[in-house]
């Protein structure tokens, strides 16, 4: 009795110190970046949640984004997506930095509004760096990119997140972050404010009385942003 | 043996530490030597406390095979002596831990920002922490511009950024005196260093002194 209780507090201490919890229930493909799980999945998990599971060789990690009662939506990625295949080995974490877990993803590159910035011939500009995160209920991204400007206009960039990020639940029109254009050949920069646009867009336009001429080359666009989720 | 892990598990569960469980021995003032194997252990933004006669507290800034590196601060370093209670943590707050560490002042370029005579402006704060593999630096401070240009910069700003490209965009700053502010954002340039940058038709004028000016910005590390 005391070796098999001393195995089972063994397992909790390695639990304990590695961060991860195992799920002990069945999770089920829903689609690349939803699963599916038993009812009541809302007295289990939470936005920030970590999730770690196998489809095949070595873990794939995640974090929940949303939670309804027999679905978990996880922040959407280019690094890891949940394949149409069984799920094995599942563990979630509450804390924050569970071992293996990577913290930063990689995104795709957002599809840009053509009244911002495009590659000088109406194409879409190049996104060098598109990283995203989630801790807790706050998400944040970081982008870097170059191209050149289109139109005249305040706007230095501007696309719609709807396929990309997490719902944003606070109001339109409210701060996300902030921006930055540099043009290197005419040693000029303007600083971009960051706010959610409508009910669609997130923009970052510069200052009113500045205005980016047209077809201005940008060598360097660096935004970021964050909020609740 | 089943008290002891009730004990170990009791200890983890009640403050977030748990016991290394092994030697730790000084390599230098920001770094460990530890048993082969570390990387399957630890990794970046793991929070670590040690006993050298008084209690310490560190973060990961990277894990090699046998050396662990904590984020260089003034508040707590490695000193050349026996390392005791051991303990590490992958949560966000174990007891005790002070989240926020002070840095010694960046070096400022002394061409763009300056004391007002050549020598560095002064920092009055520089603060950092680490979440996971997320660095948010604070900075604090007054001094002189020094050259018309519409940005002025620094390096040996806390750990290493990683997954950057050309120039990021890491946060708002602000510099400012009598009746004026100016805003803009703290860029990261590879290989140059970290940069309060403005808009470029709002230059500040050469010798200008600036009251205060300040950031707090975010990087992936």
């Amino acid at each position: 009795m005391s070796t098999q209780l001393s195995q089972q507090l063994s397992h909790s201490n390695e639990t304990l110190r590695d961060g991860w919890v195992p799920v002990n229930e069945t999770w089920t493909y829903a689609s690349a970046s939803t699963i599916t799980v038993p009812s009541g999945a809302a007295n289990k998990y939470q936005k920030g949640d970590r999730l770690r599971f196998k489809q095949g060789a070595g873990y794939k990690y995640y974090v929940l984004t949303a939670v309804a009662d027999t679905t978990l939506t996880v922040l959407i990625n280019t690094d890891y997506t949940v394949a149409n295949a069984a799920i094995t080995d599942n563990y979630y974490s509450h804390e924050m930095n569970p071992f293996g877990y990577p913290d930063w993803f990689n995104a795709t590159a957002p599809t840009w509004s053509s009244i911002s910035i495009d590659n000088g011939s109406g194409g879409q500009p190049t996104t060098n760096v598109h990283r995203v995160r989630v801790t807790g209920r706050i998400f944040e991204s970081q982008i870097q990119a170059s191209g050149t400007k289109a139109g005249t206009n305040v706007v230095g960039c501007r696309f719609d997140p709807s396929t990309l990020y997490p719902p944003y639940i606070s109001t339109i029109w409210h701060s996300i972050g902030y921006g930055f254009i540099y043009n290197q050949t005419d040693d000029i920069s303007y600083t971009l404010y960051g706010f959610a646009y409508l009910t669609t867009g997130f923009s970052w336009n510069c200052d009113a009385d500045y205005s980016i001429p047209d077809n201005k080359v940008i060598g360097s666009l660096g935004v970021f942003c964050k909020y609740e989720i | 043996m089943a008290e002891t892990r009730l004990k170990q598990s009791q200890s983890i569960v009640g403050d977030g530490w748990s016991p290394a469980d092994e030697t730790w021995t000084y390599a230098s003032a920001s770094t460990i030597t530890v048993p082969s194997g570390a990387a399957s252990k630890y990794q970046k933004g793991d929070r670590i406390k040690w006993t050298q006669t008084t209690v310490k507290y560190g973060v990961i800034t990277a894990v090699a095979d046998t050396t662990l590196t904590i984020a260089v601060n003034t508040d707590y370093t490695v000193a050349n002596a026996a390392i005791s209670a051991n303990y590490y943590s992958h949560q966000a707050n174990p007891i005790g831990y002070p989240g926020w560490f002070t840095l010694a002042a960046p070096t400022w370029t002394v061409g763009e920002i300056d004391n007002g005579s050549g020598g560095q402006p002064t920092t009055t704060e520089h603060e950092v922490r680490v979440d996971g593999n997320l660095c948010i630096t604070r900075i604090l401070g007054h001094g002189t511009k020094a050259g018309t240009n519409w940005y002025f910069s620094c390096s040996n700003v806390g750990p290493a950024i990683a997954n950057t490209n050309s120039s990021m965009t890491l946060g708002a700053c602000n510099a400012g005196w009598s009746g004026t502010d100016h805003n803009g954002v703290v860029r990261y340039i590879t290989g140059v260093g970290w940069f309060f940058t403005f808009d470029s038709d709002r230059t500040i004028a050469d010798n200008q002194a600036i009251s205060v000016f300040s950031s707090t910005f975010s990087y992936e590390i």
